[in-house]
């Protein structure tokens, strides 16, 4: 099975490797006959995993790695890419597929000439996968030995949709790739090629907004922290495309070729397949720091090298592109033209933000070692003014002209649709006394009556398709949602049985607690009571699931969705002993709104997919272009911050080695005072350790080998014993027998104090009260023999 | 005619808007639970990946939240809690960058990215618009530089106890009104005895657990904190009965025995001092009987009063 599985990826990259040659020397046929033929080859590669892993054939060992015993047959076909090499398969596979399918519909391919340059570019992509495919085989016999697949990859049904629609939406961007490459090798990116693209785009598009919609749904249904968008790296991966793909879709939309040069299209057709190669590179690397990194490889090279390949085929096109195509004079803003332009520029500054938030910390923590996090609070600051300013772009400019400009004219052809967002908006804004609501409501409003206005046809509507304006609707409805969402009320709290958390106005009372086994989990359920003031009260079930074997606890949210609201349980913690849970209870304003606007999105990208409308070819002009100046004041932008990056290293001062530790006082475990500072003249070990902390167990015994050999020397021991139950903390003690006193810190202030960044964790103190060493993880006995050592004797 | 209406609508309310963004909208965030929420949700969680502490359910992020609420309430504003936390963490623990080191380089690429895009839109758009768009970009820098500047927001100082209390009476409102409604579900009146209890109301917590006791009469611990309940409502008769039903269920039921026996010394039952004999010939994980019972008594008597 695996001979066959690695001779099938072999057959990929030969098929396609000719297929690609054969482009290049224009016999199309023959190339697209062999495309095809390498889609059949990889499809059969990834039928044969599929069935391995659901007839558990243990030949592979990929298959004994990702699978366990007493996984239902769902989660075990979705194994297929729960680890690295199987997703790297089912990338290669959806990339071969969308080739044939460019291939086999005439419809779908642009004329012959750039039609051969753009299956000879994607053929090559197909060979260049399957390339680094075979690196990473799940055939391979070395597929067996990774770490197997984390149990948050099977415990929600989304698993098997998200992975799939989310490559299914990166490698369609491979065929707008290849077009604009086609354009620059056939000097021709008018109308027809205009509108090639365009399917494809929205098809990616569709695809992509529908795998990033679902990952964020299974965020919000399993990670139990009550958010759906993080600003993970690897989100940001995701979203990078996205936007590019939304300013490409924008570029090639019917007419537009009237008010622009066709050099925009051509560049920004090609842009998002760059940047999924960006994502493809940063989500395998290991260089971002990621939860959703589930896999970290060595083939961070291999991937950079295709990376390089793809960024730099994009610049030779655009480069091409700004020699050969035409070039147009700039529309005035207050056009679509203008507003076009606006769109581009905007999405353009939110990928860059987006793409320096998520790489800065990395390349500055490489270059100075300075570290630094990038998170919501920079996002939503330097991305929400944007935001606003293209929500209004979006909601006026199918209202302007293509070319002709004027404030006056376009406020008076906007007089209806103006009215409906003032009173929507004044009326957001005297119910809820939110600002950025009101205005988000305003713009809803303002699209509806667009849209109606469009629909019923009068005379001075708006331009565009209908599919458009649905899908600029369904914008400002997730705007809605979004910034409502950020209303969300939270609580948190320890409760007995009989106990209650009130967030705002809902209330949840704990009835019971309950456990149970399954094969391969053990599930605490909380049983609560959960109503608004005055309401009737409803059931939430939330859970606790228990991984053994991954040593991971896995949170099973309750929630209810309501048409304004959500309310979102989660259970923290169980204490059976003192028969309490820590519950959290989150009230989120119009959560299942967002999953709705989503969809009115979507459906109107669909409906643009599927909408025929006559369509003129382009009239062109011919003014002097901007994209070389453009290049070059990025150039210098990059390289001025690149300048500042090396100059500038100063951070605030944590809690930093070589300077004096901070103070440690308080009760030890049996009550009586104890004062680091009375350790003075000693060589201090200060540990961190709890009774709930496995790792903890491990460092007792070292540390007593320690002060054994040690304390004549003038060796002391001295732990916090952090959040822990104080008869808890003593049992535990006197089980390990340990024998050096603990600080009790029960509500962890003073651990907190210390910079403590995790369990267990050590701190290294010299004669004189200065932190020499800040050690992670359990003590080991080559850290006492390296640092602890040294220090005593020097 | 319906033009000018409408364009009138408009200016109407663009001036409604502007009024609703320039008054704000009454205190942003209110109770304590919000005000710990908004400081938490700008700091990093050091043993996850990219969480903030507002949402991460780790030990240490909990540690955290409660230095945070301490630190609210004596006072300290959300800017200084911040500059605590990165003197101690680094600066890596903020989610927003501080416009120093690495995080001013990142502010300084973000505002010339938005200085480029800026010039890009307004190349050879006529001058007015340049003019007006180099205004709007000088604009949106004087913004950028606001945003640099470290934010005070002072910080209320109201008391969380209200709302605790409050909450708790809500909660047992709602098991009062869910017990009315079904009253044969035993984990419901378990909880409402468990409540009522808490609160010092035990004839009711008794009533409530004697009704769960009837409804599942097998379960040992029910009858067991029935007997408690009772003890504390100051009926030591019942309690002993209670607790006789408790052992007939579990008879190595430890702490049962132990109060049962407290309870016959109590009441002068005879062969109470045969009880004690039991007990302390099976041992009882090697406690000292007798200290444990004249302890026990001392409270029961405080209790009973």
């Amino acid at each position: 099975m695996s001979a066959a599985g690695t001779a099938l990826l072999v057959a990929v990259l030969v098929l396609s490797a000719l297929a690609a040659g054969l482009a290049a020397a224009r016999r199309t046929a023959a190339a697209r006959a062999l495309v095809v033929a390498a889609a059949g080859a990889g499809l059969a590669a990834f039928a044969i995993l599929e069935i391995a892993l659901l007839l558990r054939v243990h030949d592979l060992g990929y298959v004994d790695r990702v699978i366990e015993p007493g996984m239902p047959a769902y989660y075990r076909a979705t194994a297929a890419w729960a680890a690295l090499e199987g997703s790297l398969l089912l990338w290669l596979v959806a990339l071969a597929a969308v080739a044939a399918i460019f291939a086999l519909r005439r419809s779908a391919r642009p004329p012959e000439r750039s039609g051969a340059a753009a299956l000879g570019v994607l053929a090559a992509g197909v060979a260049l996968f399957a390339g680094v495919s075979l690196l990473a085989s799940p055939f391979s016999s070395a597929a067996g030995d990774g770490p197997p697949p984390s149990p948050l990859l099977q415990d929600h049904p989304a698993m098997g949709i998200h992975p799939p629609l989310l490559y299914a939406g990166f490698v369609t961007l491979a065929v707008p790739y290849a077009l604009a490459v086609g354009a620059a090798a056939g000097r021709d990116a008018g109308a027809a090629w205009a509108r090639v693209v365009r399917v494809w785009l929205l098809v990616a598009w569709i695809l992509l907004t529908a795998g990033i919609a679902v990952g964020a749904w299974w965020s919000y249904a399993v990670l139990g922290w009550g958010g759906y968008w993080a600003w993970d790296p690897v989100e940001n991966a995701s979203l990078m495309p996205w936007l590019l793909a939304t300013a490409g879709i924008h570029a090639v939309a019917p007419g537009a070729g009237r008010a622009r040069s066709p050099r925009w299209p051509v560049a920004l057709a090609g842009l998002p397949f760059v940047f999924v190669l960006l994502a493809t590179f940063l989500t395998r690397s290991g260089l971002v720091e990621s939860i959703h990194a589930f896999s970290v490889s060595p083939l961070g090279p291999a991937l950079l090298v295709l990376l390089l390949l793809g960024a730099g085929g994009w610049i030779s096109v655009a480069a091409i592109g700004a020699r050969v195509l035409p070039a147009a004079r700039e529309s005035p803003l207050l056009s679509r033209g203008g507003a076009l332009s606006a769109n581009h520029l905007g999405m353009l500054l939110a990928t860059a933000i987006v793409l320096l938030g998520s790489v800065l910390p990395a390349i500055a923590l490489a270059t100075t070692g300075a570290r630094i996090t990038v998170g919501p609070p920079w996002y939503e600051r330097t991305l929400a003014p944007l935001a606003l300013g293209l929500l209004v772009i979006m909601a006026l400019a199918p209202w302007a002209g293509w070319r002709s400009g004027g404030l006056r004219r376009l406020l008076s052809r906007v007089a209806v649709p103006g009215a409906a967002a003032a009173v929507a908006g004044a009326l957001a804004g005297v119910v809820t006394r939110d600002a950025a609501l009101s205005v988000a409501v305003a713009l809803a409003g303002f699209m509806v009556a667009s849209l109606a206005i469009r629909l019923t046809a009068r005379q001075r509507g708006p331009g565009g398709g209908v599919g458009g304006l649905i899908s600029h609707l369904g914008v400002a409805l997730v705007a809605v949602a979004l910034v409502a969402g950020s209303h969300a009320v939270v609580a948190e709290r320890t409760i007995p049985i009989g106990g209650s958390v009130t967030a705002g106005e809902t209330t949840a009372v704990l009835v019971g607690l309950s456990t149970r086994e399954e094969a391969r989990r053990t599930i605490v359920e909380a049983r609560l009571l959960v109503a608004a003031r005055g309401d009737e009260p409803v059931e939430a079930r939330p859970e606790l699931r228990y991984y053994p074997e991954h040593a991971t606890i896995v949170a099973g949210p309750d929630i209810r969705s309501e048409p304004l609201r959500d309310v979102y349980v989660t259970l923290l913690d169980v204490d059976g002993a003192a028969g309490t849970a820590t519950v959290r209870i989150a009230v989120e304003p119009l959560v299942s709104w967002l999953w709705g606007a989503i969809g009115v999105l979507m459906a109107g990208a669909v409906f643009a997919l599927l909408e025929r409308r006559a369509r003129r070819r382009p009239r062109r002009g011919s003014a002097p272009g901007g994209a070389r100046g453009l290049r070059a004041r990025l150039g210098a932008g990059a390289a001025a911050g690149a300048v500042l990056l090396v100059a500038l290293t100063g951070c605030a001062a944590p809690v930093e080695v070589g300077e004096a530790a901070p103070a440690l006082s308080g009760d030890d475990l049996s009550g009586d005072p104890l004062d680091l500072a009375d350790f003075r003249g000693s060589v201090v070990i200060v540990t961190v350790w709890a009774s709930w902390c496995g790792p903890c167990r491990d460092e007792v015994p070292v540390l007593r080998e320690a002060l054994d050999r040690h304390a004549d020397d003038g060796l002391a021991v001295l732990g916090i014993s952090f959040r822990d139950n104080p008869e808890a903390a003593r049992a535990f003690a006197e089980r390990e027998s340990i024998v050096y006193p603990s600080i009790v810190d029960q509500r962890g202030e003073r651990s907190v104090e210390w910079a403590v960044a995790g369990i267990p964790q050590s701190f290294l103190i010299d004669r004189d009260g200065v932190l020499v060493d800040r050690h992670f993880g359990a003590i080991s006995r080559s850290w006492i023999d390296e640092v602890v050592v040294p220090e005593l004797t020097s | 005619m319906i033009g000018r209406i409408a364009a009138a609508l408009v200016v109407t309310a663009l001036a409604v808007l502007a009024l609703l963004v320039a008054v704000p909208a009454g205190p942003s965030a209110t109770g304590p639970d919000e005000r710990l929420r908004e400081v938490a949700a700008t700091l990093r969680c050091p043993e996850c990946i990219g969480e903030s502490i507002a949402d991460s359910a780790s030990p240490v992020s909990e540690a955290m939240r409660e230095t945070v609420a301490a630190q609210l309430a004596e006072g300290r504003t959300p800017a200084e809690i911040r500059a605590w936390f990165a003197a101690r963490y680094g600066d890596e623990v903020l989610l927003d960058p501080p416009p120093r080191g690495a995080g001013l380089v990142l502010w300084a690429i973000a505002t010339v990215l938005v200085g480029v895009v800026l010039i890009l839109l307004a190349r050879g758009r006529g001058r007015p618009l340049r003019v007006a768009l180099l205004v709007g970009g000088a604009g949106s820098l004087a913004v950028a530089v606001l945003w640099l500047a470290p934010s005070a927001h002072p910080a209320g100082s109201s008391s969380g106890e209200a709302s605790a209390s409050a909450s708790h009476d809500a909660g047992l409102a709602m098991l009062h009104a869910e017990v009315a409604r079904r009253p044969g579900d035993v984990a419901l009146r378990g909880a409402l005895a468990a409540r009522l209890d808490e609160i010092g109301e035990h004839a009711a917590a008794a009533e409530h657990y004697a009704a769960a006791t009837r409804l599942d009469p097998r379960d040992p611990e029910t009858a067991y904190r029935h007997a408690l309940a009772l003890l504390r409502s100051g009926d030591p008769t019942a309690a002993a009965a209670a607790l006789d039903t408790v052992l007939v269920l579990d008879p190595g039921h430890d702490t049962g025995r132990l109060l049962r026996v407290a309870l016959a010394w109590l009441l002068d039952e005879p062969g109470a001092d045969e009880l004690v004999r039991d007990l302390e010939r099976d041992g009882l994980a090697g406690r000292d009987i007798e200290a444990d019972l004249a302890q026990l008594l001392d409270t029961i008597r405080e209790r009973a009063r």
